[in-house]
Formats: structure tokens, sequence, C-alpha cells
């Protein structure tokens, strides 16, 4: 997986003009919970307008009616509040590169809300700064082809809006379970869910590792205690959103 | 692991092979783990689904596939030759530990919260 690469600007092209803003979008949404992340501290005023100017931009790139004034001085604001981080001392450099990918996908707003077009740069720079930001390449490839896949599907092309249901940002295809595993014969019950909330610099691979053991131990119980085995209903990660509502002193 | 607010939640869901589990089950799970990890009081935070989640997510479901692939297996082998009372009792007290120690083992890194709910359909 190492070879893979961004997509370039002339690649990026080839999507319908809004879907290239969707991808600057998403993008910036990958790359927003290290904005978090590594600049705890950052102001919280900043921090909502960033969330404000990404949910605008995944708004705009579905119905290009969102676009006025102003959707145009949110997104300077983004990139108001990414420029600040990129001064702000003792801040990551990983933070900052997280603000110009930020930077980057607000600029692309910006554009396409000032000429109703969007721009393939931008967007390409957004996922630049994306990638040094910490979002793996692979991810930003696949998000990359998956619209390239469904614009060809929905035969979406030039100037098309793209509908609301080709580009929900936070659909997630959980196409991983294979059927074999999710063959209940008896819907009615109940369902034990663990949740595991990891902080930053925890080692997610630690994590996987213990979690398994986890399941394997309540497996084995499962086994002797009932005569039958457990397996999983779904398994899913979510990220920090927007402004925690309560930071411990 | 201290008091910050986490950036990353990994939700599973278990249930039992070829159906739920009852609600007997779901406790006695449930008081396994927690009376080896009780639930923590937290910070308030929101989190939304990732949409593209890490590499952690697939890999883990690649763990537990290989785990429920040799399920049958094990279920037929219990029910062939089953254990004396003495032995299921004593194998099973042994293997509640195992479960305490790998829950305690998991909430060195995170925070563990856990609950039974019951399914709608």
């Amino acid at each position: 997986m190492s070879d893979v690469t961004l997509p370039t600007a002339e690649e990026i092209h080839q999507l319908p003009e809004w879907a290239q803003l969707t991808f600057a979008a998403h993008c910036a949404r990958l790359a927003f919970p290290n904005f978090l992340k590594y600049w705890p501290k950052a102001p919280q005023k900043h921090v909502e307008d960033v969330e404000r100017a990404i949910s605008l931009t995944e708004q705009a790139a579905k119905s290009m009616f969102h676009l006025n004034t102003a959707f145009i001085n949110l997104a300077d604001k983004a990139r108001i509040a990414a420029d600040y981080a990129t001064r702000a001392k003792n801040v990551a450099p990983t933070a900052v590169a997280t603000a110009a990918a930020l930077s980057a996908a607000a600029a692309a707003t910006a554009t396409a809300a000032s000429s109703f077009r969007p721009n393939a740069h931008a967007a390409a720079e957004a996922a630049t700064h994306a990638a040094n930001a910490g979002v793996p390449k692979i991810a930003i490839h696949q998000l990359f082809q998956r619209l390239l896949e469904e614009c060809h599907q929905h035969q979406l092309a030039g100037e098309t809006v793209i509908p609301p249901t080709v580009f929900d940002p936070y659909r997630h295809k959980s196409s991983v379970i294979d059927d074999d595993m999710s063959d209940p014969t008896d819907s009615s019950g109940f369902r034990l869910i663990l949740d595991s909330f990891a902080a930053e610099g925890v080692d997610l691979q630690d994590v996987r590792k213990r979690l398994v053991t986890l399941f394997r131990q309540l497996n084995e119980y499962s086994l002797l205690r009932w005569g039958k085995g457990l397996t999983i209903d779904e398994f899913k990660q979510y990220l920090l959103a927007g402004v925690p509502a309560e930071v411990p002193s | 692991m201290t008091d910050r607010i986490a950036t990353n939640v990994f939700r599973l869901v278990l249930r039992r092979t070829n159906g739920q589990l009852t609600e007997e089950q779901a406790a006695e799970l449930l008081d396994l783990i927690q009376s080896a990890v009780p639930n923590p009081c937290m910070p308030k935070a929101k989190y939304r689904p990732a949409e593209i989640p890490d590499e952690v997510v697939e890999q883990v479901f690649e763990d537990i596939k290989q785990v429920v692939a040799a399920n049958p297996a094990r279920e037929q082998q219990l029910a062939v030759n089953p254990p004396t009372p003495d032995e299921r009792a004593a194998a099973i007290a042994v293997q509640a530990e195992r479960v305490k120690a790998a829950a305690a083992r998991l909430a060195e890194l995170v925070r563990l919260k856990t609950k039974a709910k019951e399914t709608d359909e």
C-alpha cells in the first residue's frame, strides 16, 4: 500500500464539478479530527468556524443553491481559523498540516462560491494537506475512487447537481462482514454493546489486540456456559466531532 | 488512562451465533465484564461515525472472523463429548476469570463502557 498516490488535479478533473467540491470537503472532514487531536487548546470560535465551513461545503456540493454571501463569509472565516493555527505558538506540525488541509478546502469552497465553479487544483491541494495532516493516503485514494465509481454509476457529469443521497458524508459502508457472520435465525433478544473510548496517543493496534482477546474469552465463556459461540452484529468507529460539551480540568 | 476527551470510539456489538442473547445471558456477560471494569463516568463529548474507518476496524473484523469460523467445530465437540458437570463448572469458573482479565487489560488503554440492548425487531 506504500505506493498509493494521491489523485492529481488532472484526475480530480474527471469528476463532475460539484463532486470535486465534495472531494475537497471530504478531505477536510477526514482531517478535522486531527485538528482537535493535535491542537486541543484551539480557540472554540475557530473550531466552530471550521466545523461549520466543512458542513456547509458538504451541503454546497449537494446543491449549488446553498452558495450565497453568508456561505462565502463562512468559508473566509474557516480560512482565517486555519491561518491562525499556522501562526499560533506551540502547535504541533501535524495540527498545522491539518489546518492547511482545512484552509485548502475552504479555498476550494470560496472559489466555488465566488465563481460558481469548483476548482480541481484546490481540491488536490486539500488532499495533499490532508495526507500531511495524518490522513492515510489509502483512505484518500479510496474516497476518490468511490466518488469516481458513483459518478459513473449515476451517470453524473459536467455541471450536474449531485443528488444528496449519492454523497452523504456520513454514510458508512459496512461491507466487511461476511454473510456467514450475519445469519440471525432469531432476531428478538439482547445484544451486548462494548464501547472502547480511546484518547489521543493510544496505540490503536494494541487496542485491537486486547479487544479481540476480550471477544475470544467471551466467546469461549459462551461456548462453555451455553454451548453456543458469539459473533459480531456490528463494529464501527466513531470520531470526536465538533467541540467537546465538557472539558475536564 | 487520563481523564481526557477520547478522540476515537470503537463500538463492538455482540450477539449469539444464529440468534440473539437472552436477557439472562446478556446480563451474565455484562456482570462478568463490569465486575472487573465498572462503567466509567466520563466527560460528555459528541461523536460521529467515521466515514472511512481506520484500518484497525478491518483487522478486528478479520481477527474475529477467524474466532467465529472455529465455533461450529467447538460447538460440535462440546455436544458430542460433553465435560462432566464438575469439569464444566471448573472450566466456566476459570474462563470467567479470563474474561475479567481480558476486560481489565483492555481498560488499561481505553475507557470501556458496556451495556445490554434489547433488539427492536
